[in-house]
């Protein structure tokens, strides 16, 4: 789907280096690092937003890409109700513009009745839900989030975190999720990275073996180990500063 | 503090003032050429109230059609300028010098060249000039406020140039712009009073020929009747602006969500 090779990034100092990864069709896989590590710029790269210093971004085995991006913020427009956000991409794209499909994403991300409503009448994890039926909206492929739940207290976020694992399982789009929380990687990925900062390089790299309820995976000695061996590898990327 | 008292203690202060002024000029009997009292300018108001009118209505219209005129051109320049670099760093210096320039000064050359016998469409140039300046600078600033991530989100999209000016500029810029009119609208009364006196003297119908005229025969309650209108027509023009702002962005804008609240 998706493959970084020897990718540098430099702005003003070297931001990323030597990033060489794959990521396959509809797998699910998360960048955990420290602040300032260039989690944001990759995601920038795989969604062609920018371009590498050096090196190659490039896309496999999908010639319809779309891309999905879900911002920190929810960055929705104001001036525009719920349904008229989620239909943005499609406008853009010069689709003919489906009500009937984005009521029913609205519906999707638990939003069925909000389509009239403005982003100032909602609260920031409904918002959020708005941002994500829109960037899947447009028959999304490949989703990059950047730290999207990061705002949000623990049980809006688990709650998000659960409805956005339910869409993936059915609709097996690929996505990379940058971010800052350790357990929120495990709980939603299927493969985590680790990134240092200065310039970031991949450090770490852990498959998540997959249990059948989610709930038990949390309360598991598998969950705690990983999660105190990720720890371990992200203080340690820290320290090589 | 009720929504009453809101509305009518600045009504009862004028009234206060009105009956302090009529007690004065009649206690140290002022003469009616250096400060007529409020009844008397009422009266002449009252007399001379279709010529005065006239004239507001005269006033009124150039006002506001310089007022769209100076918007139009504004929004126009300043999507000019958010498109291209090159032209903005040019003619934004020009647009500067237009907005420094007292209108006074350049009143003599704009009534040369659009001829004596043309003092109306001099005083609307003028007025332009005066008015444009404020929604080029809030608009200019409303393109370049538009959020990062919005911007990014439009580019993974693949939106043109059209769309992004459309669908997120614009609607962006959108309480910028209305600020700038606000301020504007203001400033067109002014530039067409000003350009009147300066353009219009003898051959316009507007409020500044018969605020001169009056002056120069020392009917000064007229001169006041004048002013008056003057005043109720900037009153006029500020909240037929801020009613438009309001109706626009009443749904969702943050100012006057919490104006509400």
């Amino acid at each position: 789907m998706l493959n970084f090779s020897n990718v540098h990034m430099k702005f003003d100092k070297d931001v990323l280096s030597d990033i060489n990864l794959k990521i396959d069709s509809g797998e699910f896989v998360s960048i955990l690092g420290p602040s300032g590590c260039g989690k944001s710029t990759l995601l920038r790269l795989a969604s062609n937003l920018a371009k590498p210093t050096k090196g190659l971004v490039d896309y496999t085995s999908h010639k319809d890409l779309s891309i999905g991006f879900v911002f920190q913020n929810p960055t929705l427009m104001p001036w525009r109700t719920v349904l008229e956000n989620v239909t943005l991409p499609l406008e853009l794209n010069k689709k003919k513009s489906s009500r009937e499909e984005a009521l029913m994403w609205l519906a999707r991300v638990g939003l069925k009745d909000k389509e009239k409503s403005y982003p100032n009448e909602l609260s920031g994890g409904q918002m959020m839900r708005v941002s994500i039926a829109r960037s899947l909206i447009n028959g999304c492929n490949l989703l990059l989030l950047d730290e999207p739940f990061a705002a949000l207290d623990e049980i809006t976020r688990r709650k998000l975190e659960d409805d956005l694992l339910e869409i993936w399982e059915k609709e097996k789009f690929t996505v990379l999720f940058v971010t800052h929380s350790v357990s929120e990687a495990i709980y939603l990925s299927q493969r985590v990275l680790v990134l240092s900062s200065g310039p970031g390089k991949l450090v770490y790299e852990k498959n998540i073996s997959q249990y059948n309820s989610k709930e038990e995976f949390i309360g598991s000695k598998e969950f705690q180990t990983i999660n105190s061996e990720i720890f371990e590898k992200l203080k340690s990327g820290v320290n090589n500063e | 503090m009720n929504k009453l008292s809101t509305y009518f203690s600045p009504i009862i202060a004028l009234s206060i003032i009105f009956i302090i002024w009529e007690l004065l000029v009649n206690l140290f009997s002022i003469q009616l050429y250096i400060l007529p009292a409020p009844t008397d300018i009422f009266l002449s108001l009252n007399d001379n109230l279709r010529e005065l009118l006239l004239a507001t209505l005269n006033t009124l219209k150039i006002t506001l059609f310089a007022f769209l005129i100076a918007t139009l051109i504004a929004i126009g320049l300043a999507i000019i300028f958010s498109l291209s670099k090159i032209l903005e760093i040019s003619l934004y210096p020009i647009t500067v010098i237009f907005q420094v320039t007292p209108v006074v000064a350049i009143a003599p050359l704009i009534i040369i060249w659009v001829g004596l016998d043309n003092a109306e469409m001099a005083i609307l140039i003028l007025s332009v000039i005066v008015a444009f300046f404020p929604v080029l600078a809030n608009t200019n600033l409303g393109f370049r406020s538009v959020d990062k991530n919005l911007k990014e989100l439009f580019l993974i999209n693949r939106a043109s140039k059209w769309q992004t000016l459309m669908k997120l500029n614009l609607p962006y810029a959108t309480p910028y712009i209305l600020t700038g009119m606000k301020t504007s609208i203001g400033l067109a009364l002014i530039g067409t009073v000003v350009a009147e006196f300066v353009a219009g003297t003898g051959s316009s119908a507007g409020l500044s020929w018969i605020i001169i005229e009056s002056g120069n025969r020392l009917d000064i309650a007229k001169l006041f009747s004048a002013l008056i209108l003057l005043v109720l027509s900037g009153i006029f023009l500020f909240l037929l602006m801020s009613t438009i702002e309001y109706s626009i962005l009443r749904r969702w804008h943050q100012s006057v969500k919490e104006n509400e609240s």
